[in-house]
């Protein structure tokens, strides 16, 4: 699919294309004509079916969770004596985060696949876009201007991938010993890493929209009061990467007026689609785990309800680093079509 | 079968202790052990069946 | 109310019985703790059933685990508080001690999960 979209990016002026691309679009499959009408309604059942393909996995852990954290809620109250509580909480304990611990390795496991996608579109992409940009007669300046930007998100692209995504498995490990062992010593140390994990995201967004305002080619942006509503909502709901995102987001509704009916369109949404179904994932384990914790706390139990508050944290973490990549890909796409399109 | 089998215990329990007075008033100790002895083997008798059958159950339940 | 009148019962005939059997008493009131925990037992029945079928649903084994400690758990309660109840709490002691041991050790095919899982992961 990933192939697909950068072949579909290819003809970026809405005029003919050149012969090598229009050789390409055809061999691709999909026209103009089709792309162009992709109603609404269809990209609405496109994202039910994705999200219904999420929503199982989350679901069925949720149910498991829930089950696991009543049973034993009912088990420490049935041997309430003293005797006995020590050890039932700490082997309800471990089970729980046994359970929680193999549901986040598949999580990071999805999480890491995509990345790896998209990374290697985004590594396909700087040869394919140079040849357009020459076949273009772009002027020098603005092909080395994208160079600089598509160096740059291929180096946050790989950074996310060699350091981010192995810590984000180190931190969940490390949770789950942290609140096995019960010691208050470790605890802090799991949460002061989540804050080393945040900070470290927070950078990559903020250079990435560092990156992004050096190299605002969209003057006169578009900002009516949709877009502000949108870019805070977007600031406000995504942790951590919210700001970068919302930038993203101002460049991107300029962007997109431009781009409107054409095959651009198509591949960007296309590309949404390939990362929905996992962020919607990411979202429904934080809910999860979340309600987990509140039941958990609810029926004193407080090493599990420890667990979940840990791993809503990363499951969000992890949901950051998806939203950060996705506006990476989208936006560098963007990016060339516009360049693309403008000359 | 269940609250029977403890009226059937305390029953014994109560035939033997009166058992047991009579005899030691009469001056016959070593009988009145010997019945003692007697009445407590009768009763765990009774009993070891009920408490094989109750691990046996909690064996079931648990799946142990 | 079943179950308190038996209690009840049996606690009468074994301070009955305390001063001059009191090998009886004991075996009155063993006799009673035993009959309440087969009527217990006998009403958990489905419970326990249908937790047993939830678990199927579940892919791990760690609520069939937790179930098992419970019962390992009630057992050895039961035994170890029946030796006090005789004096013997020395006895009640080991088998408590007995019991957690066991019970720990159900709980070790969890413990090498979790291990092996980590494992998997750091290489």
């Amino acid at each position: 699919m990933i192939s697909l979209c950068a072949l579909l990016s290819l003809p970026a002026k809405a005029a003919e294309p050149p012969s090598e691309v229009q050789e390409i679009l055809e061999q691709s499959g999909v026209t103009g004509e089709d792309a162009a009408g992709w109603s609404f309604s269809q990209l609405l059942d496109g994202i039910g079916d994705a999200a219904s393909k999420a929503l199982d996995k989350p679901l069925s852990f949720g149910g498991q969770a829930l089950l696991y954290i009543s049973l034993s809620c009912v088990v420490s109250l049935t041997l309430g004596g003293g005797n006995w509580k020590g050890c039932i909480d700490s082997i309800a304990v471990l089970g729980f985060g046994a359970l929680s611990l193999s549901a986040m390795m598949d999580l990071i496991q999805e999480v890491n696949v995509t990345a790896q996608q998209s990374q290697a579109y985004l590594y396909n992409f700087a040869p394919v876009y140079s040849g357009i940009a020459m076949l273009g007669g772009q002027t020098a300046g603005a092909t080395a201007y994208s160079g600089m930007f598509l160096a740059m998100s291929a180096f946050l692209s790989t950074a996310i991938e060699k350091l981010l995504l192995p810590l984000m498995g180190i931190y969940f490990c490390f949770a789950a010993s942290a609140a096995v062992w019960g010691n208050a010593g470790i605890e802090d140390a799991a949460k002061l890493f989540s804050k080393c994990l945040s900070g470290l995201l927070k950078t990559a967004g903020m250079l990435f929209s560092l990156v992004l305002g050096l190299q605002n080619i969209l003057t006169g942006t578009v900002d009516n009061a949709a877009l502000k509503v949108g870019r805070n909502l977007i600031s406000g709901a995504i942790p951590v990467v919210g700001d970068a995102a919302a930038a993203a987001l101002s460049s991107a509704a300029a962007a997109v007026q431009l781009l409107k009916g054409s095959l651009a369109l198509a591949a960007v949404v296309v590309l949404g689609g390939s990362f929905m179904p996992i962020f919607l994932r990411c979202c429904l384990y934080y809910l999860a785990f979340s309600v987990a914790g509140i039941l958990a706390a609810g029926s004193g139990q407080k090493q599990c309800g420890q667990i979940c508050r840990l791993f809503a944290d990363g499951a969000r973490l992890c949901g950051s680093i998806l939203v950060l990549y996705f506006f990476m890909v989208f936006l560098s796409t963007v990016l060339l079509l516009i360049t693309g399109n403008g000359g | 079968m269940d609250i029977d089998l403890v009226f059937k215990i305390a029953a014994t329990g109560i035939i033997v202790a009166v058992l047991n007075q009579l005899l030691i008033r009469s001056g016959r100790e070593d009988q009145a052990m010997m019945t003692t002895l007697a009445g407590l083997i009768v009763v765990l008798t009774m009993l070891v069946r009920q408490i094989s059958d109750l691990f046996v159950l909690i064996k079931a339940l648990f799946n142990l | 109310m079943k179950f308190a009148a038996l209690a009840v019962v049996c606690c009468v005939f074994t301070l009955a019985l305390k001063k001059d059997q009191p090998a009886f008493a004991f075996l009155v009131s063993l006799c009673g703790a035993a009959c309440l925990m087969i009527m217990i037992a006998q009403q958990l029945e489905p419970l326990v059933g249908w937790l047993r079928a939830l678990a199927q649903y579940t892919k791990g084994q760690s609520v069939s685990c937790l179930l098992q400690v419970l019962g390992i758990a009630i057992a050895s309660q039961f035994a170890s508080d029946l030796c006090k109840e005789g004096g013997l709490n020395a006895a009640a002691s080991a088998v408590e001690l007995a019991g957690r041991m066991l019970a720990l050790l159900q709980a070790l095919p969890m413990l090498q999960s979790l291990v092996s899982s980590f494992l998997a992961f750091l290489q």
